[in-house]
């Protein structure tokens, strides 16, 4: 069965990020949030690697379950992190988790323990910052992906198959992404095809859309192309999904519509599950 | 207290493709209490292997909390915990995790002896569980009775959970029932056995199918070893009835001492009553979280209870094959044992019908 290799540091996954940071990304989003869409997709981002390098940590360390990596797509495009990660485009996720950008402190309260709350200084990692320059050159991002993640595959021929998650509001302008995108979704390893995730900040307003089935309600021709990109998710993963989201339904897509999708890193096995104890 | 007549071992094996370090059980045991506790970290939280540790430690060394009352140790358990990491200066992603608590099912069983014989009783939370067989009859299986009762979401006590809520939402389970006539009495050659859900569901699926799991354990585990007139019985591995305990490993570092670093059986016979009682309960796993020794010395059983109990015999560090120690210790059987143990988990791996997840096995014989 596909999709059902175990994400193991002898048999590690990635997750490859393309992140549009074109001109367009400078609009206010349609979630009255007060952030521009590259702020918007900034948050997502670093969010999702967040949650990401949460699921492999271990006491103080972080277990190399799999690699983390960026590509972004404006005024040309920028493989890897920036900072002490620069260099290659995909990270092992211990020194994604030990290398942020910078740690930022902010307040939040807190289960104090015994019933209460009460306010701490929590830190943030900050691995992206907002950025909006140029145009969208998905298609090439995409190209690029496909070539990266044909590297990893060679290199990792039976692993649980990696995620490209591409976060942009759709509007390419080297041309129809979709093409490059099939290609890239036809990657394989021996445990199935790359999955491929869209989160579409939209300038559209509405309420957020997350692992739509249909593209029925979808607001624009954008979020529609996006969706039809965007990869089913597999059997092992929805079952995972149902536990956060209990109302997805069968053929739900990998799709958010200015949406969180920070709880897709738990949509893998990597162990026993505490979210239902908590 | 008079020595209790049981012998008991145990086997843990981390999930393939993971190291000893990652391995998230504990298992904790002492005869002089005729208490077994085994714990199953969940991977997912941290410092779950700590949690898991201190639950089962904590379990075999308070033999004067009822069992039925375990839940009200928790808040000692926690405070433990809390104090082993609350003054270490974490990296923001354990800062979280820290936040979060940890998480780890339980299983908890005691056998004591009344007017009429030896019974047992027994509390958990989640899905390690405990088989009680008698020959070729299973008596028992619980706290889940059903290979389909397993899932990915098991009842987890967490390290900061109020025990009120652990005691009320269900997830805590108590044999015997409070309306319970229950059968949990033992007779001579009765097995306990204590597994993790993976094992566990194997084992009921196996029984399921009209199968005997637990002589399938025997037959992959047990060594014919020359029957003894006085005896005349199967024996286990290395038991002390056919001479191959051997007393050289006083000097061993105790297994917490020096963080296993290699899978390891344990086994631990005490064939007669000894005038030197064991306080201290043997315990596997206990590299936590914590590199640092001293963040768990002052927990760990000291060899001295090794020394002054020679009948005890401990083989968690027996097996690494770089020391030489085990050259010249008489021991090899012990780590023939355990080889044979991780052969056969490989090989029901391999064939599909064990889950690949941290496996141990704790089995309790009356004798």
């Amino acid at each position: 069965m596909p999709y059902t290799a175990e994400i193991s540091r002898s048999n590690p996954t990635c997750f490859l990020f393309l992140i549009d940071q074109s001109g367009s990304m400078a609009d206010a989003p349609g979630d009255n949030s007060g952030r521009n869409k590259a702020e918007g997709v900034a948050k997502a981002v670093n969010s999702i690697i967040q949650e990401l390098v949460y699921r492999c940590a271990k006491g103080e360390h972080i277990l190399d379950r799999y690699y983390i990596g960026v590509i972004g797509y404006g005024d040309e495009l920028s493989l890897g992190f920036t900072g002490d990660l620069a260099g290659e485009v995909l990270c092992p996720v211990s020194a994604v988790g030990n290398k942020p950008l910078r740690i930022e402190n902010r307040k939040m309260l807190v289960d104090d323990g015994a019933g209460g709350v009460l306010e701490q200084t929590v830190r943030f990692p900050v691995w992206f910052d907002p950025l909006a320059d140029g145009g969208t050159p998905m298609c090439e991002a995409i190209r690029a992906a496909h070539s990266v993640l044909s590297e990893f595959i060679a290199e990792h021929p039976r692993c649980f198959p990696p995620i490209v998650i591409n976060i942009t509001d759709g509007e390419a302008t080297d041309g129809d992404p979709e093409p490059p995108s099939e290609q890239l979704r036809a990657l394989a390893s021996e445990d199935g095809n790359v999955l491929m995730m869209n989160l579409h900040i939209s300038s559209q307003p509405g309420a957020p859309i997350l692992f739509p089935a249909s593209d029925a309600n979808l607001p624009d021709k954008y979020a529609n192309l996006l969706f039809r990109m965007s990869s089913p998710l597999p059997p092992t993963m929805l079952r995972l999904a149902r536990s956060s989201y209990p109302w997805i339904s069968d053929g739900a897509r990998g799709f958010g519509f200015n949406a969180d999708m920070a709880g897709l890193a738990k949509f893998l096995d990597i162990g026993t599950r505490v979210s239902a104890n908590r | 207290m008079p020595e209790k007549p049981i012998k008991w071992r145990a086997f843990w094996l981390p999930k393939e493709g993971h190291s000893a370090e990652e391995y998230e059980d504990a298992f904790a045991g002492d005869v002089a209490s005729g208490r077994f506790a085994l714990s199953d970290g969940a991977s997912e939280s941290a410092f779950a292997r700590l949690w898991a540790n201190l639950l089962v430690e904590d379990f075999v060394a308070q033999r004067c909390v009822e069992v039925r009352d375990w839940h009200k140790r928790l808040p000692e358990v926690r405070q433990q915990w809390q104090e082993q990491l609350a003054p270490r200066q974490f990296p923001w992603h354990a800062e979280q995790k820290f936040r979060d608590g940890s998480f780890a099912t339980f299983l908890g069983v005691e056998i004591r002896s009344d007017g009429s014989g030896l019974r047992w009783q027994a509390v958990a939370v989640g899905d390690s569980c405990l088989f009680h067989t008698r020959g070729d009859q299973l008596l028992c299986a619980w706290p889940l009775e059903k290979s389909e009762q397993f899932n990915d979401s098991p009842h987890l006590v967490g390290s900061r959970t109020p025990k009120d809520e652990v005691n009320y939402n269900r997830a805590l389970r108590k044999l015997p029932h409070s309306d319970g006539d229950d059968q949990l009495q033992l007779l001579p050659d009765d097995r306990l056995w204590l597994m993790t859900d993976a094992l566990a569901q194997w084992f009921l699926t196996e029984y399921e199918s009209g199968r005997c799991p637990w002589q399938q354990i025997d037959e992959a585990l047990s060594v014919q070893c020359e029957e003894l007139p006085s005896h005349g019985h199967h024996c286990l591995a290395a038991c002390g009835n056919c001479g191959l305990v051997s007393e050289t490993d006083a000097d061993e570092p105790a297994a917490s001492e020096t963080g296993i670093s290699e899978p390891a059986a344990t086994q631990t016979e005490v064939s007669a009553p000894t005038a030197t009682e064991i306080n201290t309960p043997k315990t596997a796993a206990k590299q936590d979280d914590i590199p640092e020794p001293a963040a768990t010395q002052s927990k760990v059983p000291e060899s001295a209870a090794t020394r002054g109990a020679p009948e005890v015999a401990e083989y968690a560090q027996r097996n690494r094959p770089d020391d030489p120690s085990d050259l010249d210790s008489g021991a090899a059987e012990p780590a023939e044992d355990q080889q044979r143990f991780e052969r056969w988990i490989s090989q029901l791996r391999r064939s599909g019908r064990l889950r690949n997840d941290d496996v141990t096995l704790v089995e309790v014989r009356i004798l």
